[in-house]
């Protein structure tokens, strides 16, 4: 005997086993004989005793007497099997050898089995333990149906079975359920057909034709429409059974209702092409239809358009009126750029061909590419005439003010057209190329469209890239500040420093020039001026701690940073991070940005005054200040433009400039600082007209922090450098002077 | 608490000596009981015996009285039950006079009912008288 079946064995001996018999002889024995093969034996010497013991405590099988006064063994069984729970209870009737009625009678009666009465007790054994072990087998059997049962009904699913010949489709009840139909009514194959809308029963009788004649696996989606009017889509899956001389003989499968499932899988879809706020196809939708359209103008060799639609100044709308309103915006202007096209809608990811010859039409859409981006595609264009057109029509659907959050925006857009296959053979070169000519419209001037043309590439593509890299400059960790020392000449001390921004791209500087005016364009200048605040804030508090440095470092903010209503707040949570007073950090302001939006700047001009941080004119002499203004606003310094100081002493102008500046801010009160001062000539010169501020490669070219502690050391501690005069010197220099504001030392050599 | 003879010892003592040429339990049937109880610890030999006694004592009297009353299904199943009853205790003589009896009721020859049923209750009267000369029915 193997293993397994022993401890089955084991386990069935474990069994209770009831016992009823009106003779106690046969009782005590049979109990005994049992007992002794491991059996738990209770005895009933009645039916009726019988049937009360098993109701009060239900034993795994009753063994029953046939022949018994009163309720004899066939009533008793009839009588168990009548009973909830007892109806698959083994029952073994015992019988006589000689009496074939009564084992007809015991099977009648519903026992299980019959066994003759014998004094073979192994034998009795060995029945009982079968029947127990059947008993359990069917109960696990029953179980599992069961749990199939319930399986299949969360699933939605169900069995079937199809003979051929006989017409017989036979479903599970399950499967009925499937098709709304109950326990007890039949679905036959013509009544399944019928519930197929008109349109798809064609298709699917040819699938079932082809799957039949090919005997092979059916796997195949349908629509139904159930009994009450719903449209469900069932899934099919079926394999073909063979008789043993391999006919096909029938099909066996499942059905499943996979409704939710497809609807699940449509959303899924939707979302995974197109764009959650506008509704428009997406980045990836986009670039799949690109690339299909692509290939049927490669193949019928035809142009293919792409127009690159970007808002103008989308981001004034977004700062100044909320996320809200800029997505308001976009969702009226993606209804506007879908009228300009044959939009599609349709998920498009496979069988297209399925769709007929023009199928490349269904293609055309208009995307949202991400931002305010937006991409439209023209499947077919005769020439760039006709990309043309359409992106007139844009232009002129944004003419239309918009109204969002109460107010009336005008939108206006630039667009750039790249053609397949004049423009680029790639869906990427030929969204850079758009990308380049929609950058082409914009520079001149925005609102318009531009076809792409190879000499764009070059300087748009640089200077695309070089902002988006600028978008990651400062997580990078790629901008720095230099300083460049602002002097006091009479005393020979640094009284400040000038911050300038220094971006190293890739290990390689790039000039101010080149980045600050693209960064004014982007916008991009907002973070960085923020980060140039914090990090002199932070340099402030560096040399403070090295050398006692208590004056102010100057940061040059752009005019619209001065609009933010939070720039008070910025500069105060700055300067609280290092704990430095407000006054180590100065604003400079260019003037002719000043005069632009003095309304705008000027109350922030007076918070920033009242908290400390002081103002300085930036390229003064430059613009046309109102002096009536210029005497109200709250600055501290004015500086001269580099323009005069370059050409101090060689134009009357330039001195008369000067000389006028100077006067200016003595009455108003200001300090005057002469910036790009490169020549002791240009020194003595600004000296001896009463400016003893100055700023320039003379003295140090803007360098990096620790540079400057080290020129510190060992260029101004030391008193060594050529603008430095020695005391007795600079004191016979001095008689020649004109009044010097603020009497300090003179110490300025003098030429010759 | 006596020695159980073997299986194969013959029979004991008592029932040998009986008038009767045969003997009236059967050795190995006797055996087969006793191999139930193999070291006599559950007494099973003397109750199933004390169990034959009450049953026959109530089954030959339920016997007689359905035969006087003509009711022959009553004797039938007087005769059935008395069957496997003495067949277990080896009285396998009598359990053929019960098949007899229980074979002429159900084909319906009755006409020897009686003899049948006074032979049946000699039989049982040795077989009780030989049950208790067992050894463990003695003790």
């Amino acid at each position: 005997m193997t293993t397994p079946a022993a401890l089955d064995d084991d386990a069935l001996a474990a069994a209770t086993v009831l016992l009823v018999d009106d003779d106690m002889v046969n009782l005590l024995m049979t109990g005994a004989a049992l007992a002794e093969r491991g059996f738990v034996i209770r005895e009933a010497s009645s039916g009726e005793e019988a049937i009360q013991s098993l109701v009060q405590n239900p034993p795994d099988v009753v063994v029953l007497d046939a022949m018994m006064p009163g309720l004899d063994g066939f009533d008793t069984c009839r009588e168990l099997r009548t009973l909830p729970g007892f109806e698959s209870l083994p029952v073994l009737m015992l019988t006589g050898l000689d009496d074939d009625a009564s084992i007809t009678r015991a099977y009648e009666a519903g026992a299980t089995d019959f066994f003759v009465k014998s004094n073979q007790w192994s034998l009795l054994a060995g029945r009982l333990r079968y029947l127990l072990r059947s008993a359990r087998t069917r109960q696990e059997l029953e179980r599992s149906k069961a749990k199939l049962a319930r399986a299949q009904d969360l699933a939605r699913m169900g069995s079937f079975d199809w003979r051929r010949g006989h017409g017989g489709l036979v479903f599970s009840v399950e499967g009925l359920r499937v098709f709304g139909l109950g326990p007890h009514e039949g679905l036959s194959f013509r009544q399944a057909l019928r519930m197929i809308p008109d349109d798809d029963r064609g298709t699917v009788l040819g699938i079932l034709h082809d799957v039949i004649r090919h005997s092979s696996v059916l796997a195949t989606d349908l629509r139904a429409t159930l009994p009450d009017g719903r449209l469900r889509i069932v899934h099919v899956e079926a394999e073909p059974e063979f008789s043993e001389n391999g006919v096909l003989v029938g099909y066996t499968g499942v059905v499943q209702d996979v409704t939710d499932r497809r609807m699940a899988e449509d959303k899924i879809r939707h979302l995974a092409n197109f764009d959650a706020l506008t509704g428009l196809p997406n980045r990836r939708q986009l670039s799949w239809r690109v690339e299909r359209a692509l290939e049927h103008g490669r193949r019928l060799g035809h142009q293919v358009g792409l127009l690159l639609i970007d808002l103008d100044r989308f981001k004034n709308v977004n700062d100044t009126l909320g996320h809200a309103a800029g997505d308001d915006l976009l969702m009226e202007v993606s209804r506007r750029l879908r009228s300009c096209v044959r939009h599609s809608d349709q998920v498009l990811e496979s069988s297209l061909e399925s769709m007929g010859g023009r199928w490349h039409r269904t293609l055309e859409a208009v995307g949202r590419f991400g931002g305010d981006e937006f991409i439209a595609l023209l499947p077919e264009v005769a020439d760039e005439g006709d990309a043309e057109r359409v992106a007139q029509r844009i232009l002129e659907q944004m003419r239309q003010p918009i109204t969002v959050a109460g107010e009336e925006c005008f939108v206006t857009a630039s667009v750039g057209i790249a053609l397949y296959p004049r423009d680029g053979n790639t869906v990427a070169d030929l969204l850079r190329n758009s990308d380049v000519a929609m950058y082409a419209a914009k520079s001149q001037g925005r609102n318009a469209a531009s076809i792409y043309r190879p000499q764009l590439a070059g300087k748009g593509r640089a200077k695309l890239t070089l902002e988006s890299d600028l978008h990651k400059a400062i997580e990078r960790n790629e901008l720095v500040l230099h300083y460049q020392p602002k002097i006091d000449v009479r005393t020979a001390r640094m009284v400040g420093a000038e911050a300038l921004m220094r971006w190293s791209r890739n290990g390689v500087l790039v000039p101010p020039g080149d980045f600050i005016p693209l960064a004014e364009e982007s916008g991009l200048i907002i973070p960085l001026s923020e980060w140039a605040i914090r990090e002199a804030a932070r340099q402030a508090r560096l040399w403070q701690d090295s050398f006692g440095f208590a004056e102010s470092i100057a940061v040059n903010l752009p005019t619209r940073l001065f609009e933010r209503t939070d720039l008070v707040e910025h500069i105060h949570a700055a300067v609280t991070a290092y704990g430095v007073p407000h006054s180590a950090i100065e604003l400079e302001i260019t003037e002719t940005g000043l005069m632009k939006e003095v309304h705008d700047v000027i109350k922030s001009l007076h918070r920033l005054n009242e908290i400390g941080v002081e103002i300085s004119i930036d390229d003064f002499g430059t613009g046309y200040s109102s002096l009536a203004y210029l005497t109200t606003l709250p600055i501290s310094e004015l500086k001269v433009d580099r323009s005069f100081v370059r050409d101090l002493g060689l134009t009357p102008q330039s001195t008369a400039v000067v000389t006028a500046i100077i006067a200016l801010a003595r009455s108003l009160g200001l300090r005057v600082i002469a910036e790009g001062v490169e020549t002791l000539r240009q020194m003595e010169v600004l000296h001896r007209l009463g400016c003893g501020l100055m700023q320039g490669y003379l003295f140090s070219r803007p360098q990096p922090p620790d540079d400057i502690e080290r020129w510190l050391q060992q260029t101004v501690l030391p008193r060594k450098a050529p603008w430095i005069v020695p005391a007795d010197e600079a004191q016979s220099a001095v008689v020649d002077m004109p009044a010097v504001p603020g009497g300090g030392l003179p110490i300025v050599k003098p030429r010759g | 608490m006596s020695m159980t003879p073997p299986a194969s010892a013959g029979l004991p003592a008592p029932a040998a000596t009986h008038a009767a040429a045969r003997p009236v339990l059967d050795a190995e049937a006797l055996a087969r009981l006793r191999e139930l109880d193999p070291t006599g610890s559950t007494r099973l030999v003397g109750r199933v015996v004390e169990a034959y006694r009450t049953s026959a004592g109530r089954l030959e009297p339920q016997m007689r009285e359905a035969l006087a009353r003509g009711d022959h299904a009553g004797v039938r199943h007087a005769a059935h039950t008395l069957k496997s009853a003495s067949a277990n205790v080896g009285a396998l003589q009598l359990s053929a006079l019960c098949a007899a009896v229980e074979t002429m009721v159900r084909s319906g020859e009755v006409a020897g009912l009686d003899p049948a049923v006074e032979a049946l209750g000699l039989e049982l009267a040795r077989a009780l008288a030989a049950l208790g000369q067992l050894p463990e029915v003695r003790a």
